[in-house]
């Protein structure tokens, strides 16, 4: 019996309870790596407004393209500050824009996916905060028109519509497409406040908090949905739902997991090699961004204030992770960097400094 | 329920009364009532010693070791299962043979109190729950368990019916593969 309990315990030590490799990361530190990652992006931007999709390290361009992804580095690049390139991407996207009786809806290649329309007023969003201007309200308020009329009766949305032909898919589901329109339209209400606004957010919130993880098939729920968790935070002093603070602890849980397997994948031998995950950037930077966004939802919910310590120390040692990993400004896997691996290590990083400036 | 009395019946599960009361019984078959008392009370002191300084020492421990309270939490989980799978199918068997020409107090130390009573599973689950209740309220509710446990294993002297020692075994077994699923269940979730 004592042999077996060795054996695993040897196991569990190799895999589950391996160390956790978390190095101390600053708040200066954090913005640090974030900026360099802005740089990579800036200076590979083309005339055109379109950022450098998928590079080896050498720098060749190896092609391929995605709206949703333009709208998210865009949004990562207002963050950050990078405010003249993200006005390029910005063009980009509005030459792409099919407006339409009082909404608009990004589009790529004829297709208006969910979520490119979503993150494109994320973008607008953060600009407004960033610059102070309102040029682009209008635009906003017509993307918000787009989410809303894309809203079905439960909560979630429709995900692609033709916008040309005026159809709409309404089979094609998109795991994480409800989450970045929730996000999208609590920020709006933030902006521009208007009741339509809010209460799309907050039935896609319920439709999240409750149904999504059946009707999108997640395989183990909750799905590591950091929009979900960006949405609830921007709706902490609505204030958020029960079932959505319920879901928050729920996906607190999912994202310490993931940071937690990377973090012991980084604590070198034998450890490497029982924890060989192979994700990109991309997911990490998601994952600490979901942690930070909860991280701010403790601070300013009661109900959630036992996450306060957890989140940020999980958050915090994803973005030390990504603070290591990082190249010359960019993150590679299998000696390939896509741009969203700089999108969302930036956006997490800059969340993480944050929230470390907020404790000083 | 309150945090403490759900640790309380938690760590009592994990102690195991049964199995205590098995190995108690193999260990001072031939014994009399005096070395047996010797057995029980060396084997609780030592096993209430383990389990005190397990809980005040969880902290440390786990940060010399790097590794989080999930990961504690979701590691015990799989090591408490082996006693479970044990239970539910081989029966409380004590994991301990006689030992009639040993000493009483060496017997209660090993192998009654170090690992019957205080066994890996629960030295590995002490230090989740240290880590994530507090090693005050940890430590109070293992200690409690211990004499709990201890107690109802000294009443025990008389073999008792295989049929319903086997039956009792698979319902140890079944709550402590629930505590075990628990502990998972918080190491993967979040508590």
């Amino acid at each position: 019996m004592l042999v077996v309990v060795a054996l695993v315990l040897g196991a569990v030590r190799l895999t589950v309870a391996a160390p956790e490799r978390c190095a101390e990361i600053s708040a200066d530190d954090a913005r640090a790596t974030a900026q360099a990652a802005a740089d990579w992006l800036v200076d590979n931007q083309k005339p055109d407004g379109s950022y450098l999709y998928l590079a080896d390290r050498e720098g060749n361009d190896l092609g391929d393209y995605n709206a949703v992804r333009h709208a998210g580095v865009t949004l990562a690049l207002y963050q950050a500050g990078e405010t003249d390139a993200a006005d390029a991407g910005l063009v980009w996207m509005r030459d792409r824009l099919e407006e339409r009786d009082g909404w608009a809806a990004l589009t790529d290649n004829g297709v208006a996916p969910l979520g490119g329309t979503a993150l494109m007023l994320a973008a607008l969003t953060e600009r407004r905060e960033q610059t102070g201007e309102t040029t682009y309200d209008d635009t906003m308020r017509d993307l918000g028109e787009f989410l809303v009329a894309m809203q079905r009766d439960n909560g979630d949305f429709y995900v692609y519509a033709y916008p040309r032909s005026g159809r709409v898919d309404r089979e094609a589901i998109s795991q994480y497409f409800a989450g970045e329109a929730l996000w999208a339209m609590a920020r709006l209400h933030r902006a521009l406040p208007d009741e339509a606004w809010r209460t799309a957010a907050e039935r896609a919130a319920h439709f999240i908090a409750v149904e999504r993880d059946d009707t999108d098939f997640v395989p183990v729920a909750p799905l590591n949905d950091h929009w979900a968790a960006y949405g609830f935070a921007e709706m902490a002093d609505w204030p958020l739902s029960d079932d959505a603070v319920e879901y928050a602890h729920a996906l607190y849980g999912r994202f310490a997991m993931l940071i937690r397997w990377d973090a012991q994948a980084d604590a070198g031998e034998p450890y490497a090699t029982t924890h060989t995950s192979g994700k990109r950037a991309a997911a990490l930077g998601t994952w600490v961004e979901g942690q930070a966004a909860l991280a701010r939802l403790a601070r300013a919910d009661d109900r959630a204030s036992d996450l306060s310590k957890a989140t940020l120390a999980s958050a915090r040692c994803g973005a030390a992770l990504l603070a290591a990993r990082q190249i010359d400004g960019a993150w590679y896997t299998n000696g390939e960097t896509r741009m969203d691996d700089q999108q969302h290590a930036i956006s997490g990083l800059l969340a993480v400094a944050a929230l470390l400036e907020g404790e000083e | 329920m309150s945090d403490w009395l759900r640790l309380l019946v938690v760590v009592l599960v994990i102690v195991d009364p049964l199995t205590a009361a098995v190995a108690g019984a193999t260990l001072t078959a031939d014994r009399d009532r005096r070395a047996r008392s010797i057995v029980f009370a060396t084997g609780t002191l030592v096993a209430l010693a383990v389990v005190v300084v397990t809980a005040w020492l969880a902290d440390p421990m786990l940060d010399a070791l790097e590794v989080s309270v999930g990961a504690a939490q979701l590691a015990a989980g799989i090591v408490v299962l082996v006693p479970a799978v044990e239970l539910l199918f081989g029966g409380p068997s004590g994991w301990v043979r006689p030992a009639p020409d040993a000493a009483p107090a060496r017997v209660g130390a090993f192998p009654f109190g170090v690992p019957v009573l205080a066994s890996p599973w629960l030295v590995v689950a002490l230090l989740a729950f240290a880590a994530d209740e507090g090693a005050g309220m940890t430590a109070s509710a293992a200690a409690l368990a211990m004499l709990v446990s201890t107690g109802l294993a000294f009443m025990f002297t008389t073999p008792a019916d295989r049929g319903a020692l086997r039956a009792l075994g698979v319902a140890m077994g079944a709550a402590t593969a629930l505590v075990a699923f628990d502990l998972v269940h918080d190491g993967v979730f979040g508590s």
